[in-house]
């Protein structure tokens, strides 16, 4: 029984993947016994690093996301103002992303 | 099935060879950029060292650490990035698992490692941690267009001269895209190596797209809580990773061997095969990273996603008109 996955052009076996994944972990786990396993729990050194500072109380799991909306400040204000929560401009959206697919696939059929 | 058994025996071969290369080229990459910076620098075996180093001192796990997640990301990283390395041609060697597995999987095996290392780094339960994987993920959002568009041009113009298993990396190997076109199509190939160099150091999260990992801003970013033997094992993957990137420029634009054009075969073609692919190797080492790691300082996390989204896609897609244009004509 062949295991490879085909498409028009493109192949790929998972089996040999996922049997190749579970070799190397197997080595990478033996690496990583050749390291040190012991540290000193509930000490000074298992409190995360903040350069010395003392540590922030309160952070939420939010928080996490907090990088993305600075950093895509201006991505994230353009999608802010097109949810408008207007349910009928969610539809013209919508088929008007169908309708640029439809004439891509259409091109690229033609073509 | 003794062929299956065969190749199995082989993975943990060139683990190892991922690793000592990888190593390696670390050593050259820091001991080149210390003379560039007027200094000595350390030995060439520094990275072994290091890496020594580490696997003695203490596993630190933070008490607001996810454990679990935070000692298993670091064997992830590793593994996956030896993995990717069985699918690619080194040297004059086919790929080991060759017929398994495209370009596309290589590129969607790319994408573990870095989520390894964001996954470890929002389980470390530092903010400073936070800080870098949530920027990590960000530059890996920015730096797949570009990447995707530069593989899928060397591919469609496998296609396009009617090349039969175009998204096989023996065969991209096989045909260098350079001999397929003509002058506009080189200036657009070229385009296209340019903006795989630099895709290069975004990728290793090096210097200018070291944001993630800034040492100076965020002390070590994703990395900041890891120690011992877990960080040891993200700086093996690292230099994998190296490898493993570098293989695959190779493969889509530098496949050439020197043993046909000296007319040697046999196992001295593939040992000359071989040399010349660690030449190719230190070349893309020093233009890619040890270079521009000297020669440019550290962009700011928007810049990152401006330079990728715009000037980079721009570029990469001026460089597929141009292929498109010298094909249909």
């Amino acid at each position: 029984m062949e295991w490879i996955l085909r498409t028009e052009a493109g192949f790929w076996n998972p089996l040999m993947l996922f049997v190749s994944l579970v070799i190397i972990i197997g080595l990478v786990y033996l690496i990583r016994s050749f390291g040190e396993k012991k540290y000193k729990k509930g000490t000074e050194q298992t409190r995360y690093f903040f350069s010395g500072a003392p540590a922030p109380k309160g952070i939420k799991v939010s928080d996490i996301y907090w990088g993305f909306f600075v950093h895509m400040d201006t991505y994230y204000k353009w999608l802010k103002r097109l949810h408008t929560g207007v349910v009928n401009e969610y539809v013209y959206w919508f088929i008007l992303t169908l309708t640029v697919i439809l004439i891509i696939l259409t091109l690229g059929d033609l073509l | 099935m003794i062929n299956l058994f065969f190749k199995i025996l082989l993975m943990p071969l060139i683990a190892l060879i991922g690793i000592v290369v990888g190593l390696f080229y670390k050593g050259i990459d820091r001991i080149l950029v210390a003379r560039m910076q007027s200094r000595v620098g350390p030995p060439i075996i520094q990275p072994f060292l290091d890496v020594k180093k580490l696997l003695i001192k203490e596993n630190i796990v933070p008490n607001h650490a996810v454990k679990w997640i935070f000692n298993l990301m670091p064997v992830i990283a590793l593994s996956s990035s030896i993995v990717i390395l069985l699918y690619l041609p080194l040297g004059g060697i086919e790929p080991l698992l060759e017929g398994h597995g495209d370009v596309l999987l290589v590129l969607y095996l790319f994408i573990f490692p870095t989520l390894a290392l964001v996954l470890g780094g929002f389980s470390s339960g530092s903010p400073y941690a936070n800080i870098g994987a949530g920027r990590e993920i960000i530059k890996f959002m920015s730096y797949e267009l570009p990447l995707a568009v530069v593989v899928i041009s060397i591919v469609w113009l496998l296609s396009s001269v009617n090349i039969e298993n175009i998204f096989s990396l023996s065969v991209i190997s096989s045909n260098p895209p350079w001999t397929l076109v003509g002058p506009a199509g080189f200036m657009g190939l070229l385009l296209l190596f340019l903006i795989l160099l630099f895709v290069m150091p975004g990728e290793l999260g090096l210097v200018p797209f070291d944001a993630p990992q800034a040492e100076s801003e965020i002390a070590g970013g994703i990395l900041a809580e890891y120690s011992g033997r877990n960080l040891a094992l993200f700086y093996l993957a690292d230099a994998v990773k190296t490898i493993a990137v570098e293989s695959l420029i190779i493969a889509l634009f530098l496949p050439w061997g020197l043993s046909k054009l000296l007319g040697l075969s046999g196992e001295f073609g593939l040992l000359i095969d071989t040399l010349f692919f660690l030449a190719k190797l230190f070349v893309l080492t020093f233009v890619g990273s040890t270079f521009i790691r000297v020669a440019v300082a550290r962009f700011r996390i928007n810049q990152v996603i401006y330079v990728y989204w715009t000037h980079c896609l721009l570029i990469a897609l001026c460089g597929l008109v141009l292929v498109g244009v010298d094909v249909a004509l």
